[in-house]
C-alpha cells in the first residue's frame, strides 16, 4: 500500500484539504488480471519443494523485508562438465507473470520428466526481487528498497505518490493546463499522447501520478518511498549518483549473492532471464567490438540468441504464420541490469524473454490504441479507468483514471500455463544444443623407432560454443584443457604435454593440436584427455593408422 | 553534521578549557622525552601496528578509540583508530580526515606514516597549539593497512621490493583451473628473491656485463658489444609445468582497481576483481566511509616515486571543477614545498590511467578530496646532487643504486651473484637488490619520511571546511516587515562542499535555517548582489529553510537573506555534513545591507 506518509512537521503548507484514508491492503488478486499467486505464495510453495528427489532449495539471502532469495535446484550432480541453465524470474519485481510461469516451470521439472535435466541441472530464482513483486501484486506499486533522498532536499521518501481517491489505486493526474504537454486523441478521449508541434498539436493537459505535493517543492511524487532499484545496482553500465542504482554496484544484499552464485559456477553456460526487457521477439544484430558500456553482445553471440529465438517465433524460419512477434513494452533505464551483468561480465549467453504483449495492431509494439482495443476485448475494459472529476488540494479541478498498473505487461491468468508451456518446450530443446567435446581427425605416422608423429583435431558437435565470445573477451571463464598422455618410458619430442584452447564455437568449431613423440618398445599408444568445465571431457588413442 | 546538535556547545567548552592549559616548552633544545617512544627507524608487521595504536590508547585516555571495522581474507583485523580528544566531543561528531596506507601489501612504510601522524599529534597536544586545536576541533580516522594480508605476506615470505602487491585470496592468474600454483621459489635459501641470470658465453645472449661494475647487466641491443648473459627473471621455477615461471603467485590482484567509481571488469583494468568492492578489506573501508559523511579530507599512503597524487584516473571522466582544481592545487603545491623530491601530479595525465582507483572513488564517489602520496624517492639517495650522470639512463642508475650499497650501506641491501643449480635452466646466478631497497625508504631516513608526509596530513586537515556565522542582523523595512541577512564565511582552503558533489548531489546540501517564534518566513533565498537586495534567489518552497548546495566556498563568504513578517527574535543555524554546526542570534542592522 503507498501510504500517505506524515507530513513533516514544521512546514507551512498552502492547502488544508480533506485526505482520504489510506486503502486497505488487498488480497493478491483483484487487481487485474487477477488470479495471480501472490510472490509470499510462490516462495512458499517453492521452499515445499524442499526434500523431493532430485530438487535442491537453497536460501541464497534475504530481503530487506525478510522474505527469502530462493535458489531452486534441479538435476543437480556433479560431474566435469555438466552444464546449466539459470532462470531468473522478474528481477525488476514489475512482470508478476514471470514469477506465474517460474513457478509453473519449477513443478514441471520437480516431476523430473524434462530430458534437459538428463543433460543439465537446471537453476530457478523464481522470485528475484520478492519485496517489489510482493509489493507490486499486493498494491501495484514495486517498492525499492532503503529510504533514498531522490529529491536532494536533505529529506527522504517524504513526497510519494499517493491514492487521492480511495480507489486503493495510483493512477495519472490529468490537469488541464495549456501549456502542458499532452492531448487527448480525438477518437477516444482514454488515450493520451504528446503534443506534437509539428502535427499542429495543442496541448491541453499536464499528466503526473496521483499524488500530492507532500513536501511543498512544487514537484509531485519526486521522492517516493525506498529509493535502491535492485535492477540498477549492476555493475555493467552501473551509474553512479543516480539514487536507484545504490552507493555502490552490487550493495544490495540479493543482487550480491546472486552475483557470487553465478561466478562460483562457470558451468552456467544459459542464463534465462524472464523480466522487464525482451531480447527475444526482435534480437539485436549484435556488435563487433563491445565496448565497456555495450548494450548489444559480439556478434557471435547475437547470432545464437536469434538462432535460438527462432525456436520461440518460428515463423521467419519458415514463411509459416506463428506467434505475433510484437516486442513487449519494455522498460528501459540507463543502466545494465542482472542480465546484462551477467551477459558483459560473467560472459554467459543470455537470453531475455518479457513473455508476453497485448497483441499490436501494425507496428512492432502495441501502440496506445492497440491497448485500449485489446483491453476492450479482453477486459471489457476494466483494465483502464477512465477520468474522472477530482478536486485536487492543490491543483484544484483535475481527472483521476489511466492503466491498472499490472495489466498491460502481464496475461491474463488463463494465459499462463500456456506459457509455461511454451518455455518448458523450450528448456527442454535445450536438451541436445550443450557443447560437445569430440577428438577428430586423428592422424599417427610411424617415423620408426617407437617415434611417432601425431596430429588431432578438436571439434565442439553442440550448438552452444564452450564459452560465448563476450566470455572469451572477459578472460575470467574456465578455458579447456589438452594434454598428451604418453605410457611410462614415453618421451616428448615436439609440442606440448599441456596446453588450453580459449573457445571452441558451436557447430564444428574446432583446434587442430600436433606432437612429436617417442613410444618405448612394446608400449600401448599415447592418449589424449581434452577437458572442459562448460563442455565435459572426452579421451581419445593416438593409435597409428 | 546534524548528529548532536549540542556539540557546537561542547565544543566551545572544550576550546575555553583548552586556552587555559599552560604551553610547556617541552623540546627544548630537542632533549625531549616523549610519552611513548616508537622506534621510526622500521618497519612494523600488521599486529605490532595494531599493538602500536592500543599503547597509544592507554598512554593517552580520553583520545583514542580503536575499531574493528572489518577483517581481511585471511581474517587479520583490521584496527581503525579514531582520534581526537573524546572531552571536546565524539569522533563521529566532528569534521574528520581519513588517513591509510598500504593498499598495496609491498608499499608497507604508508602504515607507518598514518602511525606516525597520530603520534605525533598526540604527543605534541600540550606543546604545540595547532596540534591541540586539530586534536580539540577535528578528528581523523586512520587505517593504517588497507592490506594486512599483503603487508606481512611481504615481510615474511621471501619476496621482491614490488611484489606482495595483492591480498591474499587465491586468484587464478593463468586461467588453468588452479589457484597461487606458480609463484616465486626462494631456490638459494636465503630468504630473497632475487634475479636470476645465465652466462651463455659466444654472444648467444642478451645482455653484457657492464666494464665499470660487473654486477651491472646490460642489453645489448642498440650497442655492438657481444651478448654473453641472458637475464632470466625473478627467482623461480615453472611449478605447474606450463612453459612459464611465477605466473600464478599468491593472490593476483588490485585492490586499488576494485573502488566503485569508474570501475571496469578485469579484461579492461588489470586486478579489477569480478565486481567493485568485492574483497573483504575495500567493502569494510567503503562500508565505513559511506557511514560517515564527516570526513572531509582523505589521504591515501603508497610507494614510491615521490609523487602527492590526485584524480581524475581517466581522461574520460573530464577535468575535475575548476574551484576543487584551485582548493587541490593549493594543497598539492604546499605539500611540493613539504616533501622534497615529491612533485604534484594528476594521475591519468603524469602517472598512468587507472579505472576504480581509491582515491578516485573518494572524491568522484564520494566528493571528499583525496591525495594519494607515493612514498620515497629516488633522488632522496643523494639527495639529488653528486650523483653519477650518463648518456645509459639505466646503467648510471643501477652504478648510483650500488654505489649507495658499497658506501652507505656497506653492501647491506645487495646479494651478490652467486651459483644455483635450477631444474630447467642449469646452472645459473642469482643476485640482486634486497627487497628493502628501492622503494621503502632505508632505516635511518624512515623518520624523515614520515613526518613530512604526516605533517602534509595535518595542513590538509587544517583546511578542512571552517565555516562561520560572521553577523545574522535584521533591518526594519516597516510595516511590520523585516530584512535579515546572515553572511557564513569559511576561512579555509576546502568548501563545505566540493563542486564535484554539488554537480552531482552526492550527500546532503548545507542548510541554513531561520528560526523564530510568532514570525512568518515570506522569502527567502542567498543573496548574489549585496547593492541590490530585492535580486537575490528566492527558493520555490520552505524559505525558512535554505539548501545551500555548493556549500560555502573556501575562503569564501556566502550572504542568505529572508523577508520575514512578526516581531519575535531569530536565530540563524547553520548545519553541514562536512563543517561544524553554528547557530547564531539575529541582531538589529546599524546599517544597510549588513
Amino acid at each position: 500500500m503507498v501510504s500517505l506518509h506524515r507530513l513533516p512537521a514544521g512546514i507551512l503548507f498552502a492547502f488544508c484539504t480533506f485526505l482520504p484514508l489510506p486503502a486497505q491492503q488487498k488480497s493478491t488478486n483483484t487487481l487485474p488480471p487477477g488470479g495471480y499467486l501472490s510472490a509470499d505464495d510462490i516462495l512458499a510453495h517453492c521452499g515445499e519443494l524442499a526434500g523431493k528427489d532430485g530438487v535442491t532449495v537453497r536460501e541464497l539471502a534475504r530481503s530487506a523485508e525478510d522474505r527469502p532469495l530462493l535458489l531452486l535446484g534441479f538435476g543437480e550432480r556433479g560431474g566435469v562438465g555438466r552444464q546449466a541453465v539459470l532462470v531468473v524470474a522478474d528481477p525488476d519485481g514489475t512482470r508478476p507473470v514471470a514469477s506465474q510461469v517460474a513457478w509453473g516451470l519449477a513443478q514441471e521439472l520437480a516431476a523430473g520428466s524434462s530430458p534437459l535435466l538428463e543433460a543439465a541441472t537446471v537453476y530457478l530464482v523464481p522470485v528475484a526481487n520478492p519485496d517489489a513483486s510482493a509489493h507490486l501484486l499486493a498494491d501495484g506499486f514495486a517498492w525499492r528498497g532503503a529510504p533514498v533522498d531522490e529529491d536532494h532536499d536533505a529529506r527522504s521518501d517524504e513526497d510519494p505518490p499517493d491514492d487521492l481517491d480511495g480507489d486503493g489505486l495510483v493512477l495519472k493526474m490529468r490537469i488541464p493546463d495549456p501549456a502542458g504537454d499532452w492531448l487527448a486523441d480525438p477518437n477516444d478521449d482514454r488515450a493520451m499522447r504528446r503534443a506534437d508541434p509539428a502535427h499542429g498539436d495543442r496541448p491541453t493537459s499536464r499528466l503526473l501520478d496521483e499524488g500530492l505535493d507532500e513536501d511543498g517543492d512544487r514537484a509531485f511524487n519526486e521522492d517516493g518511498p525506498g529509493g535502491v532499484r535492485l535492477e540498477a545496482n549492476w555493475p555493467h553500465r552501473w551509474r553512479e549518483h543516480e539514487p536507484a542504482a545504490g552507493p555502490y554496484p552490487l550493495s544490495e544484499p540479493l543482487n550480491r549473492a546472486l552475483a557470487d552464485f553465478v561466478l562460483e559456477r562457470p558451468n552456467i553456460a544459459v542464463v534465462l532471464v524472464f523480466g522487464a526487457e525482451d531480447g527475444l521477439a526482435r534480437p539485436a544484430e549484435g556488435v563487433a567490438e563491445p565496448g565497456p558500456d555495450s548494450t548489444e553482445p559480439p556478434k557471435e553471440d547475437a547470432d545464437l540468441i536469434r538462432l535460438l529465438a527462432e525456436r520461440l517465433y518460428p515463423e521467419a524460419k519458415d514463411g509459416e504464420q506463428g506467434p505475433p512477434r510484437t516486442k513487449p513494452r519494455s522498460a528501459p533505464h540507463g543502466s545494465g541490469g542482472f542480465a546484462d551483468w551477467a551477459r558483459f561480465q560473467a560472459g554467459r549467453l543470455v537470453l531475455e524473454s518479457a513473455l508476453w504483449s497485448p497483441p499490436a495492431g501494425e507496428g512492432d509494439e502495441p501502440t496506445e490504441a492497440d491497448l485500449l482495443a485489446w483491453n476492450d476485448a479482453a477486459y471489457g475494459g476494466a483494465g483502464f479507468v477512465s477520468w474522472r472529476p477530482f478536486d485536487h488540494p492543490q491543483l484544484g479541478p483535475v481527472e483521476i483514471g489511466g492503466w491498472k498498473p499490472l495489466v498491460r505487461d502481464n496475461p491474463p491468468v488463463e494465459r499462463i500455463p500456456a506459457l509455461t508451456e511454451t518455455w518448458a518446450g523450450f528448456l527442454a530443446s535445450l536438451a541436445d544444443d550443450f557443447a560437445r567435446l569430440e577428438w577428430s581427425g586423428i592422424e599417427v605416422h610411424d617415423l620408426g623407432e617407437g617415434v611417432c608423429e601425431a596430429r588431432a583435431t578438436l571439434v565442439n558437435t553442440g550448438l552452444l560454443p564452450t564459452v560465448t565470445e563476450m566470455g572469451r573477451r572477459t578472460g575470467r571463464l574456465p578455458r579447456i584443457r589438452i594434454e598428451l598422455q604418453l605410457p611410462e618410458g614415453g618421451v616428448l619430442l615436439g609440442g606440448r604435454d599441456r596446453l588450453f584452447a580459449e573457445r571452441l564455437a558451436g557447430l564444428g568449431g574446432h583446434q587442430e593440436f600436433r606432437w612429436l613423440y617417442r613410444l618405448p618398445l612394446g608400449s600401448g599408444p599415447a592418449r589424449i584427455h581434452a577437458e572442459s568445465l562448460t563442455a565435459g571431457s572426452v579421451d581419445a588413442a593416438l593409435e597409428v593408422e | 553534521m546534524m548528529r548532536r546538535p549540542a556539540r557546537t556547545t561542547l565544543l566551545a567548552a572544550g576550546l575555553a578549557a583548552a586556552c587555559v592549559v599552560p604551553v610547556a616548552a617541552q623540546e627544548a633544545g630537542g632533549t625531549w622525552q616523549p610519552k611513548l617512544e616508537i622506534p621510526w627507524n622500521r618497519y612494523y608487521r600488521h599486529a605490532e601496528l595494531n599493538a602500536w595504536m592500543e599503547r597509544m590508547r592507554d598512554t593517552w585516555p580520553g583520545f583514542v578509540e580503536l575499531r574493528e571495522i572489518g577483517r581481511s581474507y585471511e581474517g587479520r583485523p583490521m584496527v581503525l583508530m579514531a582520534l581526537t580528544n573524546q572531552a571536546t566531543g565524539a569522533a563521529d561528531d566532528k569534521v574528520a580526515m581519513w588517513v591509510d596506507g598500504n593498499v598495496h601489501g609491498n608499499e608497507v612504510q604508508g602504515g607507518e606514516a598514518a602511525l606516525y601522524l597520530a603520534w605525533w599529534l598526540l604527543e605534541h597536544y600540550e606543546t604545540n597549539e595547532r596540534a591541540r586545536k586539530l586534536l580539540d576541533e577535528r578528528a581523523f580516522y586512520i587505517l593504517p593497512s588497507q592490506n594486512p594480508d599483503g603487508r606481512d605476506h611481504w615481510f615474511d615470505a621471501p619476496n621482491t621490493a614490488s611484489s606482495s602487491r595483492s591480498g591474499k585470496r587465491p586468484y587464478d592468474n593463468d586461467r588453468d583451473g588452479l589457484v597461487d600454483e606458480d609463484g616465486y621459489d626462494d631456490l638459494d635459501g636465503d630468504g630473497e628473491i632475487g634475479m636470476m641470470r645465465k652466462r651463455v658465453p659466444l654472444g648467444e645472449g642478451t645482455h653484457y656485463q657492464d666494464p665499470d661494475d660487473p654486477r651491472i647487466l646490460l642489453p645489448v641491443r642498440g650497442t655492438d658489444k657481444q651478448g654473453d648473459w641472458l637475464l632470466l627473471g625473478s627467482e623461480g621455477i615453472d611449478n605447474d609445468g606450463d612453459g612459464r615461471i611465477n605466473e600464478d603467485g599468491p593472490g593476483g590482484y588490485d585492490m586499488n582497481r576494485n573502488w566503485p567509481s569508474d570501475w571496469q571488469p578485469p579484461h579492461i583494468q588489470y586486478g579489477a576483481g569480478d565486481y567493485p568492492l568485492c574483497f573483504p578489506e575495500t567493502r569494510a573501508i567503503a562500508d565505513f566511509l559511506l557511514a560517515h559523511p564527516n570526513v572531509a579530507a582523505a589521504q591515501s599512503f603508497h610507494n614510491s616515486g615521490g609523487m602527492i597524487l590526485r584524480g581524475p584516473g581517466q581522461e574520460s571522466i573530464g577535468p575535475y571543477p575548476a574551484a576543487d582544481v584551485a582548493a587541490y592545487d593549493e594543497l598539492g603545491e604546499e605539500g611540493e614545498l613539504m616533501l622534497p623530491f615529491y612533485r604534484y601530479m594528476i594521475l591519468w595525465q603524469d602517472l598512468y590511467p587507472v579505472h576504480g582507483g581509491f582515491v578516485n572513488w573518494v572524491y568522484e564517489g564520494l566528493g571528499v578530496f583525496s591525495f594519494s602520496n607515493e612514498l620515497w624517492a629516488s633522488p632522496q639517495y643523494f639527495g639529488g646532487t653528486r650523483e653519477r650522470t650518463g648518456e645509459n639512463w639505466y646503467a648510471t642508475n643501477r652504478r648510483n643504486q650500488l654505489d649507495w650499497n658499497d658506501s652507505v650501506m656497506l653492501g647491506d641491501v645487495w646479494i651478490d651473484w652467486h651459483e644455483v643449480e635450477h631444474p630447467l635452466y642449469g646452472t645459473i646466478e642469482i643476485g640482486g637488490f634486497k627487497r628493502q631497497h628501492g622503494r621503502v625508504a632505508p632505516s635511518f631516513m624512515i623518520e624523515e619520511m614520515l613526518h613530512r608526509n604526516a605533517m602534509f596530513c595535518a595542513r590538509h586537515a587544517e583546511e578542512m571546511p571552517r565555516v562561520e556565522i560572521v553577523s545574522a542582523t535584521a533591518e526594519d523595512l516597516g510595516g511590520g516587515l523585516r530584512r535579515v541577512v546572515a553572511v557564513l564565511e569559511n576561512k579555509a582552503v576546502l568548501p563545505s562542499r566540493s563542486a564535484w558533489a554539488a554537480r552531482n548531489h552526492i550527500g546532503r546540501p548545507d542548510l541554513v535555517v531561520l528560526e523564530g517564534d510568532g514570525v512568518q518566513v515570506l522569502a527567502g533565498g542567498r543573496l548574489a548582489d549585496r547593492f541590490r537586495p530585492q535580486r537575490f534567489a528566492m527558493a520555490d518552497s520552505e524559505p525558512h529553510r535554505l539548501l545551500l548546495e555548493e556549500g560555502v566556498p573556501g575562503r569564501g563568504r556566502v550572504r542568505c537573506q529572508w523577508i520575514v513578517r512578526g516581531g519575535g527574535t531569530l536565530r540563524v543555524r547553520y548545519q553541514a555534513e562536512k563543517a561544524d554546526d553554528r547557530s547564531a542570534e539575529v541582531t538589529a542592522a546599524d546599517q544597510v545591507g549588513g
